[in-house]
């Protein structure tokens, strides 16, 4: 089996996801030799580009050099990963109104949402592409991590916990230190903003900031559904 | 049943013992909540918890599990099993209910050993309680127990009353005998009597189960799971807290090498919205209603059915943890309440 040709690109972000990457110390040898690195800019400046089995792909579409990169990595490309929140929903360049998920322009094959991304996802993800299998979906909200740690629920507490609506994976890291979940992992499967802005109303809370709250992180979804319910 | 009495001072020193040759597990303080955990020296020790977030499950099946690894060339390997002898000390009578059902299910018919070796090696010791708002047990004939404990300590006051389930209680009651008493006088007596009754008196929540079973055939259609379930964020907190919720996804993780890997399973719920999707894309429950309804017929109508009993043993938690404040008794009672308007009107 021949390696499989990876290439890596940052559009607008903040290049969190990549890093994630670099700072897999232990297993980076490991990831480098089993693949044939075709480019990633951010870790080297000997980018033999070409033909690609895989891309990853981070950040948000915000302007026309994001595009022209982001069209010609997928012609190039077999596989499109989008790697993190601004790439899967637009994230917070989304909220300047200029930002769109890659999806709006390209087909995406997978997506690895996060804020940023977790290594063990990226790192699950990269052993199966490399057996030329499709990563596993995490298909669970954030409340499944955050109940098998036996948190006390911080939403039935009244407070703006978005662990219900939001991809789950990060081991429910902000409940876990009595923070609500902000988002940053992107919508989950199955959201119910309905039922989520009832809640809030009752404990009280404006439904415009609960919107606003919500939508911090769920780009496109959130205008679709989140925004609607009001 | 052979009966003893503890005096409540010679408890500590009772279980600080067994620790010294089990693996004790105990309901744990933890600021404000309480957990199952595994003992440790000076920990705190609650004797009148009502529930815990998670159930006794977790130390049967856990949360999450390794069941073998695999490298080409050299088959498979399964983790060393756990070893040593572990006490559960502190399952209320729903508890102990809720392990009884997953024993049906992990050990009749298709042996599932990984949940054997864990439940063959831990006694039960159970612990009388007092109901609060949310707990249903009664209604579910599942507030006492005759068996599926090793030990069984009803709190008195003074004293702790305890039947003695199996041989293997009988060996820890042998073993500290110089803390208990075989005399159960008069006076104790009149304490459980009243115990019993006092604690049956404080039921406040009630389920109507006669027919149910049938009642959530008949109602299979109904517009009312859909209705419900607008408020249901699928968040699926009401499964991993339900002590006989015991569903599970397995899934294979190839290693970086690709000719290493690992077979896990891990806890799910039927509320997730992959549950019941299967290869080439068709969900079989493709509404939120459907999956809603699926936590309920499975609780009261399919295990029913197969049982005699149902699912669902009384212990509240479903309730008492869902952020949306579903109230499932509830649920059923208004099911309930649409048969009859439509069998009247
Ligand atoms: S605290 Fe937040 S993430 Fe945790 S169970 Fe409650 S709503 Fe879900
Ligand atoms: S369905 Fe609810 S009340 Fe019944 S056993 Fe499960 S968690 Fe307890
Ligand atoms: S805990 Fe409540 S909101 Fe969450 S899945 Fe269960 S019923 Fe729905």
């Amino acid at each position: 089996m021949s390696k499989p040709r990876i290439g890596i690109y940052g559009l607008t972000s903040c290049a969190g996801d990549q890093l994630v990457l670099l700072n897999c110390e232990d297993e980076l040898l490991d990831v480098l030799s089993a693949v044939d690195l075709r480019s990633f800019v951010m870790a080297t400046s000997q980018n033999p580009e070409g033909e690609l089995d895989v891309a990853f792909v981070e950040g948000a579409v915000t302007q026309d050099s994001d595009l022209e990169l982001l069209r010609d990595v997928r012609t190039r490309s077999k596989l499109l990963i989008a790697i993190g929140t601004c790439a899967v929903w637009g994230g917070i360049p989304y909220l300047s109104g200029r930002g769109v998920p890659i999806s709006q322009h390209v087909k995406v094959d997978y997506s690895l949402p996060g804020c940023p991304i977790e290594k063990k996802q990226l790192l699950s993800a990269l052993s199966s592409l490399i057996h030329g299998d499709l990563p596993l979906k995490l298909p669970y909200p954030v409340c499944l991590e955050c109940t098998i740690r036996e948190n006390s629920c911080l939403l039935q507490a009244g407070e703006i916990c978005c662990g219900p609506l939001t991809a789950g994976g990060c081991g429910a890291r902000c409940p876990s230190h009595n923070r609500p979940c902000l988002g940053c992992r992107g919508p989950s499967l199955d959201p119910n903003y309905q039922a989520a802005t009832k809640i809030l109303a009752k404990h009280g809370y404006d439904v415009e900031d609960v919107h606003r709250k919500l939508a911090l992180f769920s780009g496109t979804n959130s205008s679709k559904e989140g925004r609607q319910v009001g | 049943m052979k009966t003893v009495v503890l005096p409540r001072e010679n408890l500590e020193p009772f279980l600080g013992r067994i620790a010294r040759g089990h693996d004790l597990i105990v309901p744990k303080k933890t600021g404000n909540d309480v957990v199952f955990d595994y003992y440790q020296e000076g920990c705190q020790i609650a004797l009148e918890y009502r529930r815990t977030l998670l159930p006794p499950k977790k130390f049967f099946l856990p949360p999450e599990e390794v069941l073998f690894r695999y490298k080409k060339g050299q088959g498979f390997t399964e983790p060393e099993p756990e070893v040593g002898r572990r006490v559960f000390f502190g399952l209320h009578p729903c508890d102990i209910h809720a392990l009884k059902r997953l024993d049906y299910v992990f050990l009749e018919g298709y042996v599932d050993t990984y949940y054997r070796r864990r439940r063959e090696r831990t006694l039960i010791i159970g612990l009388s309680c007092l109901p609060d708002d949310k707990c249903f047990c009664h209604s579910m004939g599942t507030d006492l127990v005759s068996d599926g404990f090793d030990l069984f300590f009803t709190d008195l006051g003074e004293v702790y009353l305890v039947e003695v389930g199996s041989t293997s209680g009988n060996d820890l009651v042998l073993t500290h005998r110089d803390l208990v008493s075989e005399v159960v006088d008069e006076a104790i007596l009149k304490e459980y009597k009243t115990f019993i009754s006092t604690r049956s008196d404080l039921f406040v929540q009630t389920l109507d189960t006669s027919g149910l079973s049938k009642i959530l055939t008949l109602e299979w259609e109904s517009p009312f799971w859909e209705k419900v379930a607008q408020d249901c964020l699928a968040c699926g907190r009401c499964s991993m807290s339900c002590p006989t919720c015991y569903c599970f996804s397995i899934y294979d993780q190839v290693n970086l090498d690709s000719i290493s890997g690992e077979r896990s399973r891990s806890w799910t719920s039927c509320l997730y919205k992959d549950y019941a999707l299967v290869a080439g894309g068709h969900n079989f429950r493709p509404s939120r209603g459907a999956r809603l309804r699926q936590r309920l017929m499975h609780k009261h109508k399919d295990f029913f059915e197969q049982q005699g009993v149902s699912a669902c043993v009384g212990c509240g938690r479903c309730q008492a943890n869902c952020p949306a404040g579903i109230d499932f008794c509830q649920v059923l009672t208004s099911l309930r309440g649409d048969i009859s308007e439509s069998a009247v009107g």
